[in-house]
């Protein structure tokens, strides 16, 4: 074989236009700025916080100080972490089922026009009609407990990660598809094969959109089923008794949650895309 | 039993623009046929009716005396584009597998077939590696020996070393002669260049432009093996200028139809 087709001279082709050392030193530097940058505008807002409020003298009642907002978090920490299991199971439930819903709406979309035009319109109603028009509706409709909250959570996940799946399917080189035309492969072949595989980086967006989602969605839930478990229901009675620092504690705690929840399918998706050679 | 014939063929794409018109010819058994002209003269279009991804309008069409259909669900055709085409998450050698997949024939004979044929192509060490991982050729390569593993009877290469370099594409020739002479597969092969299509085939097609019709078949008699030192042969040169006539034919052809009403 000719020697510029062998790998070795590829690489030495690739390292010549690139000093190596110096590259990978670049992008250790910039993954390390990727995560101290944000963390110091987290610090930043959180002194800011505490400054504003001591110094324009405002009651901690109206709007609490950072350190009553984590003695709090301390006091009722037990409270919170049962809390936070709850919505947490609400949230992943109606993640599973939202995005498992889309997965199924969006292959029959790809084969199907006819209920593309036919259901799409009812998807986009759900989506327009703001959660909390919703949340009461289901939460009457519903029996009381953790179902009216996961469905809240369904329905928030279900049209993102509709519309993202059905692009996802659809997406596929139509060479691609004449390939598998002149193989004579199946319809089934056809979606396991080779739309199913190309929609993996579609599934993993879908699933960090809704991540974040759902968990809003089952917070929603409980905040407008007011009765029951989780952080909603907590949030509501804490704004009841007007205990504003357990107001700002729990909300913190769930927008940490948000964070760590989106943070790990991130990663998870980085992973397995950039093992499948998917990475865009 | 892989010859094609076509026979008064017709083609028309949904916007009423001919892209074939009334085309006849016969490819033999075992034969390197190219099909050479201009971009827009029907020459993937007829690829494409050959492999019964599109269906003539009218006229006959046959694979070893049989309609396309049969040779395509009896998985005897293999297919290779301008782009390879691969599934970017399969390693190379799932990739090369993948026709015995898709005909419920995977396995460890089929991985043995799929690494020996990767190994003939000048990629035996990059059988694990993914898509993106290889360079354009390399990537060819792959494709080409996809196309190989079902031993198809015909084997249709759409221009398939159009974006590859000159160097690349050289070898790429090199090593499509050094696998394809030792099977005796029928190719029909869709080029742009005249060197390349003379250099590979027994026979070139010279195509006119809208509607797409045959101006004309040259023989192309130079020995096989064929070795890339044939390039330099005074022969070599000759056959090449018949082509780059035949080619420059149709601009006159289309300078007068144009003049007349």
């Amino acid at each position: 074989m000719n020697d510029l087709q062998t790998p070795q001279s590829v690489e030495v082709w690739q390292q010549a236009m690139v000093p190596s050392r110096r590259r990978r030193k670049g992008e250790r530097r910039d993954r390390i700025l990727s995560i101290i940058l944000p963390v110091v505008t987290l610090i930043v807002l959180l002194a800011f916080w505490q400054a504003f409020v001591v110094l324009a003298h405002i009651s901690s009642f109206i709007f609490p100080r950072l350190d009553d907002t984590l003695a709090a978090l301390a006091a009722h920490w037990p409270d919170i972490w049962s809390n936070l299991l709850v919505t947490l199971s609400e949230a992943g439930l109606g993640f599973v089922i939202g995005n498992a819903a889309a997965v199924a709406g969006a292959t029959i979309f790809v084969y199907s026009r006819t209920f593309e035009r036919a259901l799409f319109p009812l998807a986009v109603i759900i989506q327009t009609i703001p959660i909390v028009v919703w949340s009461p509706i289901l939460v009457i409709a519903l029996p009381p407990g953790s179902l009216p909250q996961v469905a809240v959570a369904v329905l928030i996940s279900f049209f993102p990660a509709l519309v993202n799946m059905t692009h996802g399917l659809r997406s596929v080189d139509p060479l691609a598809l004449e390939l598998f035309h002149v193989l004579n492969a199946s319809r089934w072949q056809v979606y396991r094969k080779l739309r199913w595989p190309a929609s993996i980086p579609a599934l993993f967006s879908s699933l960090r959109i809704t991540s974040t989602l759902s968990l809003i969605g089952a917070i929603v839930g409980e905040y407008v089923a007011g009765g029951g478990q989780g952080l909603g229901y907590e949030l509501i009675t804490a704004k009841q008794s007007i205990d504003t620092a357990l107001v700002m504690a729990i909300t913190l705690v769930a927008t940490i949650a948000g964070i760590v929840v989106f943070l790990a399918v991130a990663a998870i998706e980085r992973a397995v895309l950039s093992r499948r050679g998917q990475v865009t | 039993m892989g010859e094609i014939a076509c026979e008064g063929l017709y083609f028309s794409y949904p916007n009423g623009v001919r892209a074939l018109d009334n085309i006849s010819l016969t490819v033999p058994q075992g034969a390197f046929f190219s099909l050479i002209g201009p971009s827009g003269c029907g020459k993937s279009t007829l690829l494409r009716l050959v492999a019964d991804v599109l269906q003539p309008e009218a006229g006959q069409l046959t694979i070893a005396g049989a309609p396309p259909r049969a040779a395509r669900t009896a998985r005897r055709i293999g297919m290779v584009f301008q782009e390879p085409v691969l599934l970017s998450w399969r390693k190379a050698v799932r990739n090369v597998e993948l026709p015995l997949e898709l005909g419920g024939r995977r396995d460890a004979a089929g991985r043995r077939r799929a690494l020996a044929l990767l190994e003939r192509v000048g990629l035996g060490d990059l059988a694990e590696r993914l898509p993106f991982q290889l360079s354009g050729g390399q990537r060819q390569r792959v494709a080409l020996a996809r196309a190989l593993i079902q031993e198809p009877e015909v084997l249709l290469m759409d221009e398939p070393f159009g974006v590859l370099d000159q160097i690349t594409r050289d070898e790429m020739n090199a090593a499509l002669m050094r696998v394809w002479e030792a099977t005796g597969i029928t190719v029909l092969f869709v080029t742009h260049s005249i060197a390349e299509a003379v250099y590979l085939s027994d026979r070139v097609a010279v195509f006119t432009p809208r509607p797409g019709r045959i101006r004309g078949v040259i023989d192309i008699p130079l020995p096989r093996p064929r070795l890339p030192e044939v390039r330099r042969d005074p022969a070599f040169f000759e056959l090449e200028t018949q082509v780059l006539a035949a080619l420059e034919g149709r601009q006159e052809a289309a300078a007068g139809r144009a003049g007349s009403p």
